[in-house]
């Protein structure tokens, strides 16, 4: 019984040694410090667990193998954690107690999206949000989805407001988004809501024309709509676009595809409508629009008694910069692709 | 097209006390756009912009009517008296052939003498010149004063030096006149004293065997009036439009005539503009008739008539507009108007379409587009389209060109977006044949006159023109090319991502710019969950991409410093997948080890890798840590590992040594044993 107790106090004490030492290691705050540790416990005259282990071959030898190796594994850990916090107190103390948090993060690769991409996703997005489905149709186009199957004959003047470019006298390339109305209609699939974005081509290039550039076309065709409801869509697009104050009217034109044709103005973001320097009017051009011409249907395999429809369009370039009121002297700049002008988008 | 019209001018015609911009901004609104006002002095010039289908707006006359029905004020139209009245039973002076009727549907001329030629008066001057025309003498200027008045051209001769018939009797003289096609090679000396050569199929007039006048667009020199004239032939057609547009547009010539020719004349509007005409060369040059005047009538014009059901419109506007108020509408645009009841009761407009507006008003959606403008777009509400949302689905690639998209961003490349169109000399520089190229027939300029074929040269000249900005450019394009088809009028129209990595930082420059390259294009095929990629050795530094046997891209070494990668988009957006499988997370541990092999020059890694792939199930992975290709030397990781219990040594000795006799016997490659 008395071996036994006596062997329980020995071990007792190791541990509360062991529980100790661990934490005064962890709350010693300088090499010093740990330095004391290390002595009060493993000095070989004085150290606590050094006593111990010294005192080992006094004991009977069941209990010396006990104690042992508990003894040991105590030395182990204590010695484990000394050696961690003198690493952790030797390493610069600087970076703990003072940190330039104002020097540059390690950069990740700086990658930059095109602005035609950014408005194209944008644009898309809000449309899509209504219910219209992004499309895409022959950039290369015959004549008759170009031109006369959206009701303009052959040599008729309206042809010469699109600036053509021509690969023979059938096939063009298309100045214009509103190609993909009778491929649309073609599906067969009714009602139909599309949004179609596209690279369109015209023969003009100067500080605000591009050879290339990119439009977007709205088609709606359903039973029963009516101006008021391209208005609804228009001031849709315009407010989620432009922000919730910005309103829409339509002006009369001209389109041989549309009929009635619109133009249509957003209130300028500069005057809010009131009228200055740079709108004069307090209104900015945004884009055409119209209800599709009924014979434009009836191209379409659609019945212009049955169904009406809208569609509008405009250039993906020039909304973008409306609204981000980004000042470029030239547009062309969009398509030179000077890494430093990419950067800033 | 824009037109001028001066204020002052305009009042003639109408009634108001409106202010100019109230003007302009109810035109803008219900009828043409205004765009700029101009201060002249005390008079403001409006600056117009006239849609094609509004060909009876290029005049003031037509802007005040415009004005007139869009403020509601009352329209003045010129006094007209008739002075032709005056010369009937005069002589016949003109000699007139038209060899083909279709040429000019309605021709008039008379002959006017005592003609005493000096400068207008000075409103004509201000007025001719504030609508950007150039006042020359008191002839010349009427014609064109009335072309602006009332948008019916005219030309006036020097009667004098037209040529006698050749059967002339008498002494008063007939002249000579033949209206025809011009032929191939004809010359004619324009009003402007430029020579021009006329393209086959002009309207011409031929007097005495020399042409003197390009019909509806200038007049010739030869028979231009001048300080002696004395006699002159006032001379008001209409001409076929298709052929007056195709002669403009084969001259590049587009005059004031040609313009309002070619898009629509009042048929009513000869006869009228007539009398004005002599009615002001009286006043301004003392003229007197001289002749009977010459009307040829080869095609009668009839008023048309449009119905409209009523409802329609409402249909049309989302609001409901009265039937009186559609009739006040339609009259004030000079419709003349009768109500009837269609076959089913439906209250029914039947619109007789006024003269000037004879091509524009067709159908009911025209009639609709009047009654609608003069109510006021504004005055609509907004409405959000009812109906079902269309159950189509949208195309996935769009989604995939998004994704791909980030992708590249992320790893730092910048995107471009370049023009369609490359020179000649880019393509043969490419090493790709301007013949199998789409080529543009009227192409800008010699730099874009072909439709490229390739994202590559595009992406290469952007680099070349950013070189010197930065030491590592990474950069790519995602856009169509087009690839003629044999036998097929359209190009195919092909997707591709095309990018372009320069570096000056690595060393030895292209092997390892070209690892870095495919490990990005590795990492993106995996963003889009394409598996099973194998990369063939292809000539000239570069490699294939093939997935399922197709091919879907290239990388390819261009210079030590650059290299590309070009994908086929069209293929990769089939091939793309979001399907995620799930394998249980093994359970029990893997037993993993370095494997080092010396192989024998030329030998491809992934020759290696697919042998000891097929050596045992066991391999579930390997990867490469080392390489040294110039040494052939490669350390292979190999993981082993057992789905359902925990492999011994034992086991893994066995299938190490398969792995090593293989390698040894089928490859010729030495292990180096640890």
């Amino acid at each position: 019984m008395t071996r036994l107790r006596v062997i329980i106090w020995e071990m007792e004490k190791i541990v509360s040694l062991q529980k100790s030492a661990l934490k005064e290691i962890s709350a010693a705050k300088d090499l010093d410090e740990l330095e004391g540790l290390r002595r009060k416990y493993f000095s070989k005259k004085s150290g606590e667990l050094a006593k111990i282990i010294k005192d080992l071959p006094k004991l009977e030898p069941e209990k010396r193998r006990e104690v042992g190796q508990l003894v040991n594994q105590a030395k182990v850990e204590v010695e484990k954690a000394l050696e961690e916090k003198s690493s952790q107190l030797s390493a610069p103390s600087s970076q703990l107690d003072w940190l330039d948090i104002t020097a540059p993060g390690i950069p990740t690769p700086e990658g930059h999206l095109h602005l035609i991409t950014q408005a194209i996703r944008e644009i898309s997005g809000i449309f899509e949000r209504i219910g219209f489905v992004r499309r895409r149709y022959p950039e290369v186009e015959t004549d008759w989805y170009t031109f006369e199957g959206l009701n303009m004959p052959k040599n008729h003047p309206a042809r010469d407001e699109w600036e053509t470019f021509f690969i023979t006298d059938n096939i063009v390339l298309t100045p214009h988004t509103s190609s993909g109305q009778l491929r649309e209609m073609e599906r067969g699939q009714l009602p139909i809501r599309m949004i179609n974005i596209s690279r369109c081509a015209r023969r003009q290039s100067d500080i605000s024309h591009v050879p290339i550039h990119y439009e977007f076309e709205g088609l709606l065709i359903d039973k029963n709509v009516s101006i008021s409801h391209l208005k609804g869509v228009l001031t849709h697009f315009a407010q989620e676009f432009f922000g919730p104050e910005r309103k829409i009217r339509l002006r009369p034109y001209d389109f041989r595809f549309t009929e009635p044709s619109f133009e249509i103005d957003v209130i300028c973001h500069l005057c809010q409508g009131k009228g200055c320097r740079f709108c004069e009017s307090g209104w900015t051009e945004l884009g055409g629009a119209g209800m599709v011409h009924p014979k434009v249907l009836e191209n379409g395999g659609i019945d212009p008694k049955e169904y009406s429809g809208f569609a509008f369009g405009w250039g993906v370039e020039r909304t973008y910069l409306m609204k981000s009121n980004v000042n470029i002297p030239d547009i062309r700049l969009i398509y030179k692709n000077d890494i430093r002008f990419l950067k800033q988008f | 097209m824009n037109i001028l019209i001066p204020d002052s001018w305009l009042r003639d015609f109408i009634k108001t006390d409106a202010a100019p911009q109230t003007i302009a901004d109810k035109l803008s609104l219900c009828s043409l756009s205004v765009e700029k006002l101009h201060k002249k002095g005390d008079d403001t010039v409006y600056e117009i912009e006239i849609t094609p289908n509004r060909y009876d707006t290029l005049s003031v006359l037509g802007i005040a009517r415009e004005v007139a029905a869009t403020t509601k004020v009352e329209l003045t139209p010129p006094e007209i008296t008739d002075h032709l009245k005056s010369a009937e039973g005069k002589k016949d002076l003109l000699d007139v052939t038209i060899t083909d009727p279709e040429l000019c549907p309605r021709f008039t001329a008379i002959v006017l003498d005592n003609i005493e030629i000096k400068t207008s008066p000075k409103l004509i001057r201000d007025r001719l010149e504030m609508s950007g025309v150039r006042a020359l003498n008191n002839i010349v200027d009427v014609s064109n004063y009335l072309m602006l008045e009332l948008g019916q051209p005219m030309h006036i001769f020097d009667f004098d030096r037209l040529a006698n018939t050749e059967t002339q009797k008498g002494t008063e003289a007939q002249k000579e006149m033949v209206l025809r096609e011009s032929r191939k090679g004809e010359k004619l000396v324009t009003l402007d004293g430029v020579e021009r050569e006329i393209p086959k199929g002009a309207i011409v007039i031929e007097s005495g065997g020399k042409l003197v006048d390009l019909c509806g667009i200038v007049g010739g020199k030869n028979s231009e009036v001048g300080e002696n004239t004395k006699r002159i032939l006032l001379f008001i057609q209409i001409y076929d439009p298709v052929r007056i547009r195709k002669t403009s547009q084969a001259l590049g010539l587009r005059t004031e005539a040609s313009a309002r020719f070619e898009k629509g004349i009042d048929p009513q509007g000869i006869i009228p503009a007539m009398n004005r005409a002599i009615e002001m060369l009286k006043e301004n040059a003392n003229a007197r008739i001289a002749s009977s005047l010459v009307d040829i009538k080869n095609k009668v014009w009839q008023p048309h008539e449009v119905e409209l059901e009523i409802p329609e419109v409402e249909k049309l506007l989302g609001v409901r507009i009265e039937k009186e108020e559609v009739v006040e509408i339609l009259k004030s645009l000079g419709f003349g108007i009768r109500i009837k009841n269609s076959a089913f009761q439906i209250p029914t407009v039947v619109a007789k379409v006024p003269s000037w507006r004879d091509k524009d008003i067709e159908i009911a959606a025209d009639l609709i587009e009047e009654i609608a403008r003069l109510y006021g777009y504004h005055n609509l509400p907004n409405l959000m389209p009812e109906g079902v949302i269309p159950p189509v689905p949208r195309e996935k690639k769009f989604y995939w060109e998004d994704k791909a998209k980030d992708f590249l961003k992320h790893q730092g490349f910048y995107e471009v977006y370049n023009y369609s169109f490359i020179s000649k000399q880019i393509l043969l520089d490419s090493n790709l044949d301007p013949s199998k190229s789409l080529k543009v027939r009227n192409p800008l300029n010699k730099d874009l006159e072909y439709m490229r074929p390739s994202l590559l040269p595009s992406l290469l000249k952007n680099l070349s023109e950013n070189q010197h900005h930065s030491d590592e450019i990474k950069l790519f394009e995602l856009e169509r090319v087009y690839i003629p088809q044999e036998g097929q009028e359209l190009p195919r129209e092909n997707f591709r991502l095309t990018g372009i990595v320069s570096s000056l930082a690595l060393q030895p420059f292209s092997s390892q710019l070209f690892y870095v390259v495919k490990g990005i294009v590795e990492s993106l095929l995996a963003e889009l969950g394409i598996k099973n990629v194998k990369f063939e050795s292809a000539s000239g530094g570069s490699a294939l991409i093939r997935c399922q046997s197709a091919l879907i891209g290239t990388i390819k070494i261009i210079e030590d410093s650059v290299v590309v990668f070009d994908l086929d988009f069209d293929t990769i957006a089939e091939l793309a997948s979001d399907l995620k499988t799930y394998e249980p997370i093994p359970e029990y541990p893997p037993i993993i080890e370095d494997l080092s092999v010396i192989l024998p020059p030329k030998t491809f890694i992934a020759d290696v890798i697919s042998l000891i792939e097929e050596q045992s199930k066991l391999v579930k992975e390997l990867e490469v840590t080392d390489i040294y290709p110039e040494k052939g030397s490669v350390t292979l990781r190999i993981t082993y590992q057992h789905a359902k219990k925990t492999l011994i040594d034992a086991e893994v000795q066995k299938i190490r040594q398969k792995i090593i006799d293989t390698l040894e016997k089928s490859l010729k490659a030495k292990v180096r044993q640890k």
